[in-house]
C-alpha cells in the first residue's frame, strides 16, 4: 500500500469529524433562539469554520479514496457530489448567517436543508461501506430475484428464450441490469431491453453471433474485468453456458422451441443437467448454528495447559472442536474443566486416550456435541449410556472398544445420529445381521476385509 | 482514533499475522488455526506417482484408440507441438490392457487395477487434468507449488501453514517416498519456500529409523535433553524479543517438537504392531521401503492427527525404453505394487471412520501420450509413451467428495480435454476448498505483494464436490 492510498483510507475515519461538528452547530443555531441559550451564538462562527476546515479534510481524502476504484463507481460520484455540494451550502451557511438570523422562517428552513444535505451524504457513505440496503435489511425485505418456478414437464416443448435463456438471466442477471439497477445503462429483465442493449453495444449480433456483446462478456475468462457476471457473483453452469451458446449461434430467436432449434448430443446433454440443477432448488439447508462468543482467551489457555488442542471450527463460527491426543493430566479432570466450555464444543475427540468409563461422567453436558470420537480406547458399553444423552449427536466413534451389540443398541433411538463407527468392537457376526436388519436412523460401518485379487505374477499378459 | 484506523488497515494485510492478540511474544506457529468457513475435510494424503502414470491404461478407456493401433498420428494432433521425446511422425498406440466397469457407479477400469474395483464407489475420477508442462521436475513443481520454478511453498507447507496441527507431537507435515528414488523436482515440492520453515515437510523414511538422529546418544538422559532444550528455547526466546525474525519462532518449535518426537514418531512410524489382517488387506512387510508400508503409515498418521502426508512412488515414467518402462511389463508391476495398498488405504479409512475427515488425493504430474514414443524419430524397443500434458486422470476420494464419479472427458484417442477440463491449479483449489480455504484469501505478504498458492489461476472444482 502506497502513501496515498493510505491518506484515502482514513476517510471512513475522518468523515465523522465534519458531521459531528455540523450536527452541533445546526443543534446550537436552533437552541440560541431560545434566550435561556442565547449565549451559544457566541461560538457558532468558529465552530463552523473547523467544521468546514474538517470537511474539506474529508473531501480530500475522500477524493483519494475514489481513486482506489470502487464497483459501485455511480454511488461514489453521486456521494461526492452531494458532498461537495454539502460542505458549499454549510460554507455559504457561513457567510449569509448573520442575514438569515433575522428572518425566522427563512432560517429555519435553512437549517431543516443542511440537516438534510448532511444525512443524505451520510447515508450515500454508509451505503458504500456497508452495501446499500443495510439500514433497512431488517426491516424491508427487497425482493433480490425474481423467483420463476421452473416448470418443464417436457423439455423439447420449452421454449428456449422464454423458459431456459430468461429463465437464468433471471436468476443470476437481472439483479444488477433489471428493474432496480441498470448497471452499464443494460437491463435483461424483458425482450425489449434485451433487443435495445446497454452503453457498451448491441447485445446480439446478428450478422456475427460470436460478437454480440452477451455471449461475448459470458465467454471472457473469469479474470478478466469485463467478464460477467462479475467474478464474486453466482457463475453460469456449464449447462446455462451450452445452452446460451447454442441459443446465440442458433440466430437467437425470442420464440422458437427446443425442437424447433434442432439441439445436437451436446446440447442434449446440457439441457438433461440444467433441468436437473434447477428443479433439486430445494437444497439441503446449510447447516446453521446458533452464534456462540469467542471462546475467552483464559479459558483456552487453561484446557491448552492441561494438553487439549482447540481450535475453532471457522473465521465465522466460535464453536470449538476439542483434540485429547496428548492430555496431560488425568482424562476425568481433562474433561471436567472441559465442561465449563460446553456450550461451545461440537466436536470432541478423545482416540487413543487412556479414557475409561468413569471418565466420562461429565460427558452429558456437552449437549451441543456433533462429533464424537471414542475410538481406541477402553471404553464399554457403560459409556454408551451416557452417549445416549447427546440428542444433537450426529457422528460416533467407537472403533477398537470394548463395547458390544447390546450397547450399540441403545444407541439407535438417538435422534440425529447419522454414522457410528464400529470396526472392531466386541460385536460378533451374528449381532452382527440382526444389527443391520434393524430398521434405523443412523448407518452402521461394521469394516469390511478386503478381498485380494488373484494376480498371478508381477508381469501379467498384455491386451488381447 | 488516527493510530487506531492505521492499525486496522495494517492488520487487515495479513490474515494469519504471527503475534499473539494479547501481545505474548512466543506463539507457537503450529497451534491449530480456524479456516474461512468450516471444511470438510481435516487432513490431506496426497498419492504422487512420480513419472507420470499412464491414465490410459488405468482410468481412460479409449476402444477408439485400439482400433486406429499402429496408424500414423494425424497430423493436425502434432502440428506445431513440442514433446519431450517424439520426433517426427509417431504411431497411435492402443490401450495396453483391458477395461470393464465395475461398482454401482460402472465406471471403467482396467485390469491392471484389479483391487480398486471394491473402493470405485467412493472416488471421483478427474479424466480431463491439463498442465503447462511437459518435463517431470517443472510439472511435480507446478503440482504442488502452484509454479513450474523454484521458491514457492508447497501444498503441504499452505495448508499447515493456514490450519496448524492437531498433534503436538507430530509435524503437521510429513513426507514419505517409496520406489528407491526421490522424485526429480527434490525436496523443494515439499519445501516451505517462504514461509516460516516451520511449515515444510518432515521427510520420513520408512525403513530404519523415520527420522535420523532423533535418538539421544549414549549416556544423555530424557532430563538433561530437556533441560538443555529449555536451555536453548530461552536464548533464543530472547534473541526473538529483540529482532522478532520469524525464523526463530521456527527455531523454537521445531527444538520443542523435536522432543516431543523423539517419544511419538516412533511409535506411530512403526508398523510392527497392527494386527496381521492389516498387513493382508496392505500387502506391507514390517522393515522394508515399500509404498504399502507408506500407504500403511499415511493411515497411522492421519490417525493421529497429521494435516498433510505427501506420498511419492517413483517410477512411473513409461517410455518403453526397456523392459522396466514397458506398458505391458514393467507399468503393469509398478501398478499392481500400488493399487492393492491404494485400495487397502482408502478402505481402511473408511472402516475406521476417517474417510469423511480425509482428502485422498491421486495422480501424477502429467499424464502419456496416445502415441507411442520413438526417441529421436525410432521406435522403442518396447511399448511406451512420451509425457503429455494436454489431459490426463487424477482421482480424489473422502473430505466431501462425491463417490462414484467421474468428471470430464477427452477425445476419441485420448489427446485432448473436449469437457470438463481443469488445470492443475484447479485441483489446488478443490483440495483448499474441501479444507475450508478460498485459495483466493489463504494469502502470504512476500515481497511487497500476497503470495497464494494457486498464484491468479484455480476454480474449485464444484461438480466432484458431494
Amino acid at each position: 500500500m502506497n502513501l496515498i492510498e493510505l491518506i484515502g483510507r482514513f476517510h471512513p475515519v475522518l468523515v465523522h469529524l465534519p458531521i459531528g461538528i455540523f450536527v452541533l452547530v445546526i443543534a446550537m443555531d436552533g437552541l440560541a433562539r431560545f434566550d435561556k441559550f442565547s449565549y451559544l451564538s457566541a461560538s457558532i462562527r468558529l465552530i463552523l469554520s473547523i467544521g468546514i476546515l474538517s470537511a474539506i479534510f474529508s473531501l480530500i481524502t475522500g477524493y483519494t479514496l475514489s481513486l482506489e476504484g470502487s464497483n459501485n463507481q455511480d454511488l461514489v460520484d453521486n456521494h461526492q457530489w452531494t458532498a461537495i455540494g454539502t460542505t458549499a451550502l454549510f460554507t455559504a451557511y457561513y457567510f449569509l448567517r448573520h442575514k438569515l438570523m433575522a428572518k425566522r422562517l427563512a432560517h429555519t428552513y435553512t437549517l431543516m436543508l443542511l440537516l438534510l444535505m448532511l444525512a443524505w451524504t451520510g447515508h450515500q457513505g454508509g451505503s458504500l461501506t456497508h452495501g446499500e440496503g443495510f439500514l433497512t435489511a431488517g426491516i424491508i425485505e427487497t425482493q433480490t430475484t425474481t423467483e420463476v418456478e421452473l416448470n418443464i414437464k417436457d423439455i423439447n416443448q420449452a421454449l428456449v428464450y422464454k423458459d431456459l435463456v430468461q429463465y437464468t438471466l433471471n436468476q443470476k442477471c437481472v439483479q444488477c441490469h433489471g428493474a432496480e439497477k441498470q448497471k452499464g445503462k443494460l437491463r435483461l429483465d424483458d425482450v425489449s431491453w434485451i433487443k435495445a442493449g446497454g452503453k457498451n453495444g448491441n447485445l446480439i449480433n446478428a450478422t456475427n453471433p460470436a460478437e454480440g456483446e452477451l455471449i461475448k462478456r459470458i465467454l471472457l475468462d473469469d479474470i478478466d474485468e469485463h467478464h460477467m457476471p462479475p467474478k464474486e457473483k453466482t457463475q453460469l453452469t456449464a449447462a446455462e453456458l451450452a445452452i446460451f451458446q447454442w441459443w446465440i449461434n442458433a440466430g437467437a430467436s425470442f420464440d422458437k422451441s427446443v425442437a424447433a432449434l434442432a439441439p445436437d448430443a451436446k446440447v442434449i446433454k446440457a439441457l438433461a443437467s440444467f433441468k436437473e440443477e434447477n428443479q433439486k432448488q430445494v437444497k439441503t439447508p446449510q447447516k446453521t448454528r446458533k452464534p456462540i462468543e469467542p471462546l475467552e482467551k483464559k479459558m483456552q489457555e487453561k484446557l491448552e495447559k492441561m494438553g487439549w488442542v482447540v481450535s475453532s471450527i471457522a473465521l465465522d463460527d466460535n464453536h470449538i472442536r476439542l483434540i485429547g491426543y496428548n492430555l496431560e493430566t488425568s482424562t476425568k479432570d481433562a474433561l471436567a474443566a472441559a465442561g465449563e466450555i460446553s456450550d461451545h464444543v461440537i466436536e470432541l475427540k478423545l482416540s487413543f486416550s487412556a479414557l475409561k468409563d468413569n471418565d466420562l461422567s461429565s460427558l452429558s453436558k456437552f449437549i451441543n456435541l456433533e462429533k464424537l470420537w471414542l475410538d481406541h480406547t477402553a471404553i464399554s458399553d457403560n459409556a454408551l449410556k451416557l452417549v445416549v444423552e447427546l440428542n444433537n449427536l450426529e457422528y460416533l466413534n467407537i472403533v477398537g472398544t470394548n463395547t458390544t451389540a447390546n450397547g450399540i443398541r441403545s444407541l439407535m433411538q438417538m435422534p440425529k445420529l447419522e454414522k457410528i463407527y464400529l470396526q472392531g468392537t466386541k460385536i460378533t457376526n451374528e449381532e452382527r445381521f440382526s444389527l443391520e436388519a434393524q430398521q434405523t436412523n443412523a448407518k452402521l460401518y461394521f469394516g469390511d476385509s478386503m478381498r485380494t485379487a488373484i494376480t498371478d505374477t508381477l508381469f501379467t499378459k498384455k491386451a488381447e | 482514533m488516527g493510530m487506531m484506523a492505521l492499525g486496522s488497515v495494517l492488520d487487515s494485510c495479513n490474515l494469519f499475522s504471527g503475534n499473539n492478540a494479547d501481545g505474548s511474544l512466543v506463539s507457537n506457529p503450529l497451534s491449530p488455526r480456524s479456516p474461512h468457513f468450516q471444511g470438510k475435510a481435516k487432513s490431506v494424503i496426497f498419492l504422487h506417482m512420480a513419472g507420470a502414470p499412464s491414465q490410459l491404461e488405468m482410468f481412460d478407456y479409449k476402444p477408439e484408440l485400439q482400433k486406429m493401433d499402429g496408424m500414423d498420428c494425424p497430423d493436425s494432433f502434432i502440428q506445431g507441438k513440442k514433446f519431450a521425446f517424439i520426433r517426427g511422425v509417431p504411431k497411435l498406440l492402443g490401450p495396453q490392457a483391458n477395461f470393464k466397469q465395475y461398482g454401482q457407479s460402472g465406471l471403467w477400469l482396467s485390469d491392471n487395477l484389479p483391487h480398486f474395483q471394491q473402493v470405485i464407489d467412493d472416488v471421483s475420477i478427474l479424466k480431463a487434468v491439463n498442465t503447462d508442462q511437459f518435463n517431470h521436475a517443472p510439472a511435480q513443481l507446478l503440482m504442488h507449488c502452484g509454479t513450474p520454478r523454484l521458491g514457492r511453498p508447497s501444498m503441504g507447507s499452505w495448508v499447515t501453514y493456514g490450519l496448524g496441527s492437531e498433534n503436538s507431537n507430530l509435524p503437521g507435515f510429513v513426507v514419505l517416498t517409496s520406489g528407491g528414488r526421490n522424485p526429480d523436482a527434490g525436496k523443494s515440492i515439499w519445501g516451505s519456500g517462504f514461509l516460516p520453515s516451520v511449515y515444510q515437510g518432515v521427510q520420513c523414511r520408512s525403513e530404519g529409523d523415520p527420522v535420523l538422529f532423533l535418538e539421544d546418544p549414549n549416556g544423555f538422559d530424557r532430563d538433561m535433553r530437556k533441560a538443555s532444550i529449555e536451555a536453548i528455547n530461552n536464548v533464543n526466546e530472547l534473541s526473538y524479543a529483540e529482532y522478532k525474525d520469524p525464523e526463530i519462532l521456527a527455531r523454537i518449535s521445531q527444538y520443542e517438537m523435536a522432543f516431543k518426537m523423539q517419544i511419538a514418531v516412533p511409535d506411530v512410524m512403526s508398523i510392527a504392531d497392527e494386527p496381521a489382517y492389516i498387513h493382508e488387506m496392505y500387502g506391507t512387510k514390517p522393515g522394508e521401503e515399500s509404498f504399502a508400508n507408506n500407504a500403511l503409515l499415511a493411515r497411522k498418521l492421519v490417525e493421529k492427527g497429521v494435516r498433510f502426508v505427501q506420498l511419492f512412488d517413483w517410477g512411473w515414467d513409461s517410455h518403453g525404453t526397456g523392459e522396466d518402462t514397458a506398458l505391458d511389463k514393467g507399468f503393469i508391476g509398478k501398478c499392481l505394487q500400488t493399487d492393492k495398498a491404494v485400495s487397502a488405504l482408502l478402505l481402511d479409512l473408511k472402516q475406521r471412520g476417517l474417510l469423511e475427515e480425509t482428502l485422498v488425493v491421486w495422480g501424477g504430474e502429467f499424464g502419456r501420450t496416445p502415441m507411442q514414443e520413438n526417441r529421436d524419430g525410432k521406435q522403442n524397443s518396447f511399448k511406451g509413451r512420451d509425457h503429455h500434458a494436454d489431459a490426463f486422470s487424477m482421482w480424489m476420494a473422502g473430505g466431501g467428495i462425491k463417490g462414484g464419479f467421474s468428471y470430464g472427458e477427452t477425445d476419441p484417442i485420448g489427446y485432448n480435454a473436449i469437457d470438463g477440463k481443469v488445470s492443475v491449479y484447479d485441483v489446488q483449489a478443490t483440495i483448499l476448498k474441501q479444507l475450508g480455504f478460498d485459495h483466493e484469501q489463504l494469502t502470504y505478504q512476500f515481497q511487497g505483494r500476497p503470495f497464494r498458492l494457486t498464484d491468479v489461476f484455480g476454480k474449485p472444482i464444484d461438480p466432484i464436490i458431494a
